[in-house]
């Protein structure tokens, strides 16, 4: 079983959720979409979400690029650059990335409704130990 | 701007960021809710109000936190309990890194522990979407201090005073004066008075930047007199036709004024005597305390009113704790929280009582955009239930404002009154805030007066460079 952990730049460092996934990492896209979805974030017209590396700070901006397991992220909601039309509903419509191969999230694709097993961590407070 | 040749903007080069005043909303950038508005200034930074925005739930409804370091901010000025000024607060001071000083005054503070705990009972859906829970509302109460109207305090060179604001009991203006430069900031305001609260008032001296609300824009209310014989006749023909009267409100504020005005009415019309009103909120008694604490800060008439009796003890109106406890068997009118529909009681009653057009509702306050009160303002043929079912709407609706923000006529007499060289407009759907802009600056371009009007977006800087006390150049924008 693999991890991502994440947080909201605004919120405390020791505040890291995390979910959980099988393979080796997960597709910036599917990232964006857990978050929207464990977060209720909505339907995502009136912001936009970035994520970054905690470490190095660097954006993930491209959708299909892996985020490696163990990864801890920095999640930003920012205002939608056009009003109403937030980036972040791309992920909520869920269309896809354009070549989404080996996101090694099977059980989202597709999944809008809460997860059926409870795979995904349902704690706050999840203490920063990504070992990398 | 073809054929004009414009000067630059930036004329002077800035030989130190420090001496840049700028402004940023985080939330209340073109829109009404998530009130939140960072300052900066000499190394000091100040955000005024920390609220959510009622048409979104959890994280979503937060202003824009993830753009700035909360470890960074001296102190946190709050201008009154309503939720999209204050219900971001206990975010703020308990999960992030937050560490400054949190005023706000005393009837806000008293107000505000009651009024986000009903705020999360109501809003919670699960753990996960919370934004806080309970114990560290608490917490966060413990730690903000109050203030009283007119006293000044300062805090690390940052001077600031509260200002009768007239929007609810406790409601304030901020003045803050940093290294010489004077800002205010108006939270919500208004400069009529009402049954209970004094108008606002306008501070002395001379003010440098003023940020003001501009939820109404260059529209005129109605006149009071007439308003309140609108909403009595109106409350009066729906009951009489054998209807419910819903009246979705903020649990406190305006609630107030409209308890006032029924009382009073149905004390002079004694045939509506066996039609009962429901004031539904569990937040009534305790809130009531705090009202008649805090009586010596409304106005004459009411103070001069309890001298013979408690005004704020109704003789027609009934508290309901809770929905079993009531009786659904005929004509009533029933004030219920909250006020924009989003959930809670107010939100049952709608959907139950919206099916029979001999039902009506009268909405009170200013609707935010999406949300179900302000949709059903345009009497869509039906609606969608809590739980996904599809409701019609034949009962009828219609919108009498009491909300006690200023209109144009006020506001702009109030931007005269302050003659600040720089007013930054904040808390106004984007249409209402250009039109806005566009009446003051025909007027002040007309009277050849430099007054510049700014409508910044969420996360969108002001910035001002200030020379030694008064010379202020805009930057860039
Ligand atoms: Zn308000
Ligand atoms: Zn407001």
């Amino acid at each position: 079983m693999s991890v991502i952990y994440y947080k909201f730049k605004a919120a405390k460092d020791s505040d890291y959720d995390f979910f959980t996934f099988d393979g080796a990492g997960a597709t910036v896209f599917d990232v964006k979409r857990e978050i929207i979805r464990a977060k209720k974030l909505g339907k995502g017209t009136d912001f936009d979400l970035a994520i970054y590396n905690a470490q190095t700070d660097e954006e993930y901006k491209d959708d299909v690029f892996l985020v490696p397991r163990n990864t801890s992220v920095i999640v930003r909601r920012l205002p939608a650059s056009r009003p109403g039309k937030g980036t972040a509903q791309r992920y909520v419509l869920g269309a896809g990335p354009v070549e989404g191969k080996g996101s090694g999230m099977g059980m989202m694709k597709g999944n809008h409704g809460p997860p059926s097993e409870n795979r995904f961590g349902n704690g706050r407070n999840m203490v920063l130990n990504a070992q990398q | 701007m073809a054929g004009i040749k414009r000067k630059p903007e930036v004329e002077i080069p800035i030989a130190d960021e420090n001496d840049l005043l700028k402004i940023t909303p985080l939330g209340a950038g073109n829109e009404v809710g998530r009130s939140s508005i960072l300052l900066e200034y000499k190394s000091k930074t100040i955000l005024l109000d920390a609220g959510i925005h009622p048409a979104y739930n959890g994280l979503a409804s937060l202003p824009f936190f993830d753009e700035i370091d909360p470890a960074k901010i001296d102190l946190l000025l709050v201008t009154h309990f309503h939720v999209d000024h204050a219900a971001s607060v206990p975010y703020l001071m308990e999960r992030t890194s937050f560490k400054g000083r949190v005023f706000m005054t005393h009837p806000t503070k008293a107000i505000y522990k009651w009024l986000l705990s009903d705020y999360l009972r109501v809003s919670n859906i699960g753990d996960e979407d919370e934004l806080y829970n309970e114990e560290e509302l608490n917490t966060s109460f413990h730690r903000i201090e109050a203030v009283d109207y007119h006293q000044q305090v300062e805090v690390e060179g940052i001077k600031f005073t509260a200002y009768n604001a007239g929007h609810v009991l406790g409601a304030a203006m901020f003045l803050i004066e940093i290294a010489g430069v004077k800002v205010l900031y108006t939270g919500d305001y208004s400069r009529e008075e009402d049954r209970h609260l004094m108008a606002a008032e306008k501070p002395e001296g001379a003010v440098d930047v003023l940020i003001t609300e501009s939820t109404y824009g260059v529209q005129s209310h109605e006149p009071r007199l007439t308003k309140e014989m609108r909403f009595t006749s109106l409350v009066h023909d729906i009951v009489t036709r054998g209807g419910r009267c819903l009246m979705p409100v903020f649990a406190l504020g305006r609630a107030q004024e409209l308890l006032l005005i029924l009382d009073e009415y149905w004390d002079s019309h004694p045939e509506l005597d066996s039609i009962p009103i429901y004031y539904a909120s569990s937040l009534a008694k305790k809130c009531m305390a705090v009202y008649q604490t805090y009586i010596n800060m409304m106005n004459a008439r009411i103070r001069k009113q309890f001298t013979i009796s408690n005004p704020f003890i109704f003789k027609h109106i009934s508290n309901l704790k809770n929905v079993e406890q009531f009786e659904d068997s005929g004509p009533c009118v029933m004030m219920a929280s909250p006020g924009m529909l989003q959930n809670g009681l107010s939100r049952e009653l709608f959907e139950r009582w919206a099916p029979d057009k001999k039902n009506g509702m009268v909405i009170t306050g200013y609707c935010v955009e999406n949300t179900l009160a302000r949709n059903a303002m345009n009497e869509p043929a039906d609606f969608q239930a809590m739980d996904g079912r599809k409701v019609p709407l034949r009962m009828s609706v219609d919108y009498i404002s009491f909300s006690a923000h200023v209109d144009y006529t006020q506001n702009s007499k109030f931007i005269d009154d302050v003659k600040a060289p720089h007013v930054i407009l904040v808390h106004g759907e984007a249409n209402a805030m250009y039109r806005l802009k566009s009446a003051l600056q025909s007027k002040y371009s007309e009277k050849e007066e430099n007054v510049k009007i700014y409508t910044p977006k969420n996360c969108d800087t002001v910035k001002l460079h200030f020379r030694g006390e008064k010379m202020a150049k805009t930057i860039g924008r």
